[in-house]
């Protein structure tokens, strides 16, 4: 399989605070990920470094045939910043939909500013993600004239309309009622199907189970589980993890360890 | 009532009648429009300027605001019309006036600006930057819709202000609304019956502005956050 997400030393402070210790990671394409840990671990700022609305204080990034260094003494410049950036889509807890536009304007708006096509081609190609998100008909409604599963179906609609090469889940049904979570699953599971890469921040580990390829279990900052979802939720040998695991999902992870002194 | 003492009012009430209306036709109105216009010209650059990073920029934005916010504007008017001559400086009544107004209404709406911008979560700003849409961008086309119709309810009621505060133009022997009524006022010596009238009219006025403002906002409002 091809490469195409390279992590290397990547490391993130806040002031004094390490988020992310000396992070290195490969995925190829076409997989899905999936990362789970505790708050304040750093899968947010992990998200947050790939698409560089963080900047990383150093380590570097690869993503396709982009490759950025970064150190705390100065950061990339701005150019190269939204270029890598034009690659990733990211999608949020909090939807973050523009509450000015309807639902086809928001998933328009980027190719037309950031991309520069026309209003026509944009057009076309957001009416059709619409669609496979299964929205179609609510292209003229406004996001508070939509469901929180709507607004976020709209959300992944958004991160795509970029046509990036790799699509970020923070936490994406965190913020949902329980009974609009299935609908947002459904269509990443789709997604994922469909060969675009996905990484998803998330505390469905039912979702993980079924979907992922490999599952990432982070804690302070660094990545302490790394494998199939069978091997980190059912045989981990990380207390931290087998802790998580049946704390989250009781039925899920095996309540004896694996292993036995 | 004496038959006398109604006849004379009624008298002075429509001798007052056409003063009055070409005194708000001439100098409050354009007085007004005048400033408010430029004034929002001029706030915006100090709004921008007043949340810019670059200290050298924001700083004098912010000590401009300071400034003219904690001084009388009428002291304003007066170093402006009276002071300023004295350096050799003559302006004309109606320009002292409107350059006046321009400057305290650009240090209040520019405050107006400023906070609606900065009350735009900040998770707009990061969803617009993951669409790899640059700053400015970004600014335009999702933060700036968002701030201006947040604006527009706080512009309204500086508008309504100014567009009273305009009265101090006959302080500086302007005869607007306010001027003309104190001239009659003077000249008939009958100051309770010409402030009461020029009292209605600032009333009147006022009112069919509040109502186009709330008019503007219910149109404005199409959609919640």
């Amino acid at each position: 399989m091809t490469l195409l997400l390279t992590l290397q030393g990547v490391t993130k402070r806040f002031g004094d605070v390490p988020v992310l210790k000396d992070i290195d990671l490969e995925l190829s394409q076409g997989t899905t990920t999936v990362v789970i840990g505790p708050s304040g671990s750093g899968k947010s700022t992990l998200l947050n470094c790939i698409n560089l609305l963080e900047i990383p204080t150093g380590g570097s990034i690869r993503l396709g045939e982009r490759q950025l260094r970064f150190s705390p003494a100065e950061k990339p410049n701005p150019k190269a910043i939204l270029a890598f950036r034009r690659q990733t889509g990211t999608v949020f807890q909090g939807n973050h939909l523009f509450p000015h536009m309807t639902a086809l304007e928001n998933v328009m708006i980027g190719p037309v500013t950031a991309r520069r096509l026309t209003r026509a081609d944009a057009q076309a190609r957001a009416v059709a993600l619409l669609e496979q998100v299964g929205l179609g008909a609510y292209r003229d409604r406004y996001p508070y004239q939509l469901s929180g599963g709507q607004q976020q179906r709209v959300g992944i609609a958004r991160a795509m309309s970029m046509e990036p090469q790799i699509l970020l889940f923070d936490e994406p049904t965190s913020a949902l009622d329980p009974e609009l979570v299935g609908e947002v699953l459904e269509v990443m599971r789709a997604l994922s199907r469909s060969g675009i890469t996905l990484i998803v921040v998330t505390h469905e580990l039912e979702f993980a189970g079924r979907v992922a390829d490999r599952v990432l279990f982070m804690d302070q900052g660094m990545i302490l589980e790394d494998g199939t979802p069978e091997a980190v939720f059912a045989h981990s040998r990380q207390e931290r993890v087998r802790q998580f695991v049946s704390r989250l999902a009781p039925g899920f992870a095996s309540p004896i360890p694996a292993y036995s002194i | 009532m004496a038959p006398e003492r109604f006849d004379r009012i009624m008298e002075i009430v429509s001798m007052s009648l056409l003063p009055l209306l070409k005194g708000t036709v001439l100098y409050t109105i354009p007085i007004s429009l005048l400033s408010f216009a430029l004034g929002l010209v001029l706030a915006w650059v100090i709004a921008l300027a007043g949340l810019s990073a670059n200290a050298y920029i924001r700083i004098p934005a912010r000590v401009y605001v300071w400034i003219i916010r904690c001084t009388p504007i009428l002291v304003q008017l007066f170093l402006i019309f009276y002071g300023l001559p004295s350096f050799g400086i003559l302006l004309s009544p109606f320009a002292s006036i409107v350059i006046s107004l321009t400057i305290s209404e650009a240090a209040y709406s520019s405050e107006i600006m400023r906070a609606a911008i900065l009350s735009i979560p900040r998770g707009q700003w990061r969803a617009g930057y993951a669409l790899g849409m640059s700053g400015s961008q970004n600014f335009i086309r999702v933060i700036l819709p968002q701030a201006s119709r947040i604006c527009v309810p706080s512009l309204g009621n500086q508008f309504i202000t100014l567009f009273k505060t305009s009265s101090l133009a006959a302080l500086v022997t302007l005869p607007d609304l306010f001027g003309a009524a104190k001239l009659i006022a003077a000249s008939t010596f009958e100051p309770m019956l010409l402030y009461l009238i020029a009292g209605t009219y600032y009333l009147v006025l006022c009112s069919a502005l509040t109502i186009w403002q709330s008019r503007l906002e219910r149109r404005l409002g199409a959609y919640q956050t």
